[in-house]
């Protein structure tokens, strides 16, 4: 799964939410992981192999040190956005007591999408689909 | 309160003063009287002195992790200390985490005191009646004595640490966060429908602490999606116009301002 898919189904899911605040908690939560993976990619690490290089505090720091007037757009962006990003992620995912409101999922979506449209990338409330994925990944490679 | 035990179970120290030496007194002394009845008293010595070998066992084998985990803590408490002074702020908490360093060093420091006076009362009693006990018991106390020892040590020097932090902790601190904020604050000022900005909380619950702000607004643009998003956008590049590296160090929390329209 790519980043932007995972934008895609924050969104998705956004458009989708009723009134369901579990789904508001969902949007903020897929859309810092969205721009968390971005992150990861764009400063060459995979969060999976490169577990401890990558916990949220390494990133934060990483992406709070990176110098504006030389980082490219996308990190610009994300330099923003990643703390805000992240506390609303902690709220939605953590903090059970205060109400998480659409206005928290839409603040989380806008700044993620912002970081990924500053990067060039766009991204569309469709899930594409898997087929469509593979058949994409192999025009990449040949 | 159970629950609060079991968490000072889960420390160094909350271990070591988990035994308690001041029930071996009655036990000790009953059989030091020389009319009790001997037998009876001889084996509620020797039982309650295996007992309290079997507790020390314990005890000394929990102490390696509990410190380790306790000191990974106090680690990263410190980082965010240092971090939030560094940042220009003066740390929350600091005098809770002094106390608490006192505290450490006051029941470590009673425990070292109140050991020699139970070795004393302990040891000759159990020598009398099974010496290899006596010399494991000896041991046994010894090592919780030189445990105790290297806690009060440790201690003193993280109390000392955090004096020299809160001496550094004072209002005329300046650093990276202090003035994003005075520059955001500059930014939302300036901004309409922005009622009240509220001070920077810091928070220190992970290696890198994150400083918050509340912003009370209109609750109109709160409940308008582009309003609001336009506002933080405007708020950032105003940031960005003057000092780029300012951008996004703070979180800000949105809230309608009570009593508007």
């Amino acid at each position: 799964v790519r980043p932007e898919e995972t934008l895609s189904f924050a969104k998705r899911l956004f458009d989708d939410h009723g009134d369901s605040e579990c789904m508001f908690r969902a949007v903020a939560h897929a859309a810092y992981y969205a721009v968390y993976h971005l992150v990861c990619d764009q400063l060459g690490l995979d969060p999976w192999r490169n577990y401890s290089q990558c916990a949220h505090d390494t990133i934060r720091l990483r992406v709070k040190n990176l110098d504006p007037g030389k980082a490219a757009p996308l990190l610009r962006e994300a330099r923003r956005s990643f703390d805000t990003l992240w506390q609303l992620r902690r709220r939605a995912d953590y903090d059970f007591d205060n109400t998480f409101t659409l206005i928290d999922a839409e603040r989380a979506l806008e700044r993620a999408e912002a970081v990924f449209s500053r990067g060039g990338i766009t991204v569309c409330a469709e899930i594409v689909a898997p087929a469509a994925i593979a058949t994409e990944r192999n025009h990449d490679i040949t | 309160m159970q629950a609060m035990q079991s968490q000072e179970l889960e420390t160094p120290i909350g271990a070591l003063t988990s035994l308690n030496l001041s029930d071996y007194d009655k036990i000790i002394a009953e059989f030091q009287q020389k009319n009790a009845e001997r037998d009876a008293a001889k084996e509620r010595v020797l039982r309650a002195v295996r007992n309290l070998a079997e507790q020390i066992g314990t005890v000394l084998k929990q102490i390696p992790e509990l410190e380790l985990r306790q000191l990974t803590e106090e680690s990263r408490a410190l980082q965010g200390i240092e971090r939030t002074i560094s940042d220009g702020l003066p740390p929350p908490g600091i005098s809770d985490l002094l106390t608490r360093f006192d505290e450490c060093v006051t029941s470590t420091s009673k425990f070292e005191k109140n050991l020699p006076k139970k070795i004393n009362l302990i040891c000759p009693a159990v020598q009398k009646l099974d010496s290899k006990l006596a010399a494991d018991i000896r041991r046994l106390l010894g090592d919780t004595g030189r445990i105790a020892r290297r806690l009060r040590v440790h201690y003193e020097h993280m109390a000392a640490r955090i004096k020299d932090l809160m001496n550094l902790s004072t209002d005329s601190l300046d650093g990276p966060v202090r003035r994003a904020y005075a520059l955001y604050a500059e930014a939302f000022n300036a901004t309409n429908g922005v009622r009240e900005i509220g001070s920077l909380e810091v928070d220190l619950r992970d290696r890198l602490p994150l400083y918050e702000s509340a912003i009370r607004i209109d609750p109109l643009i709160l409940e308008d999606r582009g309003r609001l998003y336009n506002l933080e956008r405007a708020v950032d590049d105003y940031v960005e116009q003057r000092d780029p590296a300012s951008v996004g160090i703070i979180v800000f929390r949105f809230e309608p301002a009570i009593g508007a329209a």
